[in-house]
């Protein structure tokens, strides 16, 4: 949709471009396709940074889970091999908090709130750990072997002790 | 009047000292039981409270907690609403576990009591047995009536929540499989409870009442996804009763139906309930019914809700009517604190059971997690 938008606003610009001063249009076409093209280029680059990733320690055995695995585990709901032993939110970034819900909980932040809570105190359910600073979230992780938690591709990227278990969204 | 004043506030500064006594009965309690298990097992702490203050404004009395009666007057009181709890949960190894859950009500006098102590065996991903005490999944809000932070109001509808047993010594089983994004709950349970001087049934015949449910069956099953859930609940069993020594009831059968939508649109809350319990030989026809809305705004939830219990006079000349509306504000202050203020105005249209008549009452609150 992006692109045929683009398309279409593009050919506008083509028809106003022949019936402008030359010069005039040239430079008013100019301004407009530098603006398309940072558009263009920034809104690839917050696609890179909206891509999530589950991570776990180096030393970690955890390997790939359905993404369905990962919304029961973030429930409290034990995992089918039982290997991933803990859950961590990871609340140091926003926006991955956000995505995190969105594409893999499928939920809202109270509604996942009141889901925990209930599960908790009416089926024994364990507290899922929240941790709000990015070094907090990969120091539990390297002490916490069966532990997972996500974070910004980037972000993962840039730390040398932890390891991408896989993409998230 | 100052004397009066004095008084008053002897008795407020009594009942908080008494609370913070058994309060630290349970952090005793709490101590000891993880001193002796910490070295087989893995401990995982957890826990909820409400303290909330509140009184009548209109009428006399208003009876918020039927279970526990807790019951606010013209004073203000702490007493009938608060409420703190704490949950243990022992591995014992991979697949098995031990839940107790202590809860301390001030309208029991902050006594402690057991809403949950049971054995947990994991069969499998999907499925569950515990084996103890557990609270009796009877309404929506029965497994987490203590809660207050999992709900906007300061306590579940008292209409509906009227009923003398609440928890139940037994088998439950739970089956919780994979279905997208669905989650979805089945729950078979049967078990029996025995109360001694039941505390409303004392409370509204005056008497020592003895009740017992047992051969307790029953099924929940739950589905749910971030907008809807759905929940149907059945339960039938055999009741034995004894009023002051006097067996007045027994093998008596007795069923519970319930079914409950709640919806979660856009920044709408749609929550609804209604249930039905029959006891025949008694002639006993009870429906509650609960219809609530409201609206999330940021951090702000303002609500309104109706809620009634209808007992159609019977051969036996027993009849309760009483339906209540609600008016109120939860505030989440932050992701583990809620604050609320809430309005509720009581018609009690019994005439052969009036339970405690009109009243209008306020109520404020923080509920907490932990």
């Amino acid at each position: 949709m992006l692109f045929l938008s683009e398309l279409i606003l593009f050919s506008r610009l083509t028809f106003f471009k022949e019936n402008m001063n030359k010069r005039m249009s040239i430079s008013v076409l100019n301004t407009v396709l530098v603006l398309m093209l940072t558009y263009t280029v920034s809104a690839f680059a917050s696609t890179e940074k909206s891509v999530g990733v589950l991570v776990a320690a180096d030393s970690s055995p955890v390997h790939k889970i359905s993404i369905l695995e990962i919304r029961r585990l973030y429930l409290g709901l034990p995992s089918s091999d039982g290997l991933i032993k803990e859950t961590v939110i990871n609340l140091a970034d926003p926006v991955a908090y956000k995505n995190f819900l969105k594409n893999v909980m499928h939920m809202t932040d109270s509604g996942y709130r009141r889901k925990i809570v209930k599960r908790i105190f009416r089926q024994g359910g364990r507290k899922v750990n929240e941790i709000q600073n990015i070094a907090e979230i990969v120091s539990y992780l390297e002490e916490h072997p069966y532990a997972v938690s996500f974070m910004a591709e980037e972000t993962a990227r840039k730390t040398k002790t932890i390891k991408v278990v896989q993409v998230l969204w | 009047m100052t004397i009066f004043y004095y008084q008053k506030l002897k008795q407020h500064i009594t009942g908080v000292i008494v609370l913070f006594k058994k309060i630290n009965v349970l952090m005793l309690f709490i101590v000891l039981l993880s001193y002796e298990t910490i070295s087989l097992a893995d401990i995982n702490l957890s826990g909820y409270g409400s303290i909330v203050a509140g009184r009548v404004i209109s009428g006399d009395e208003f009876l918020s907690d039927y279970p526990n009666t807790g019951i606010y007057d013209n004073d203000i009181s702490f007493s009938p609403d608060t409420t703190i709890g704490v949950q243990l949960i022992a591995d014992l190894d991979d697949s098995l576990e031990f839940v107790i859950q202590a809860v301390s009500n001030g309208a029991t006098d902050y006594d402690i009591d057991l809403d949950w102590a049971y054995i947990n065996y994991q069969l499998n991903t999907e499925l569950t047995i515990q084996a103890g005490r557990k609270r009796l999944p009877l309404y929506y809000y029965s497994d987490f009536f203590n809660v207050g932070y999992a709900y906007y109001w300061i306590r579940p509808p008292a209409d509906n929540y009227t009923w003398q047993i609440s928890h139940y010594n037994g088998l439950s089983l739970q089956y919780q499989p994979y279905i997208g994004e669905w989650d979805v709950l089945l729950n078979l349970y049967a078990g029996r409870e025995d109360s001694n001087d039941n505390k409303l049934l004392s409370f509204l015949s005056g008497v020592p009442v003895d009740e017992t449910w047992k051969n307790m069956v029953g099924i929940v099953t739950e589905v749910s996804k971030d907008w809807l859930e759905f929940r149907a609940t059945f339960m039938q069993g055999q009741l034995d009763r004894s009023v002051s020594g006097v067996v007045t009831a027994q093998n008596v059968k007795q069923r519970f139906s319930g079914i409950s939508v709640n919806l979660y649109l856009y920044k709408f809350i749609i929550l609804s309930e209604y249930n039905q319990y029959v006891r025949e030989a008694s002639d006993i026809h009870v429906d509650t019914r609960m219809l609530s809305l409201a609206y999330q705004l940021g951090a702000f939830t303002p609500h309104v809700t109706r809620s009634a219990l209808n007992q159609k006079e019977n051969k036996f000349g027993g009849d309760e009517d009483h339906n209540t509306i609600s008016i109120g504000l939860r505030w989440d202050y932050n992701k583990k604190t809620a604050i609320k203020v809430q309005f509720d105005r009581v018609q009690d249209k019994g005439v052969a059971i009036p339970i405690l008549e009109d009243s209008d009452a306020v109520s404020v609150g923080v509920d907490f997690v932990f």
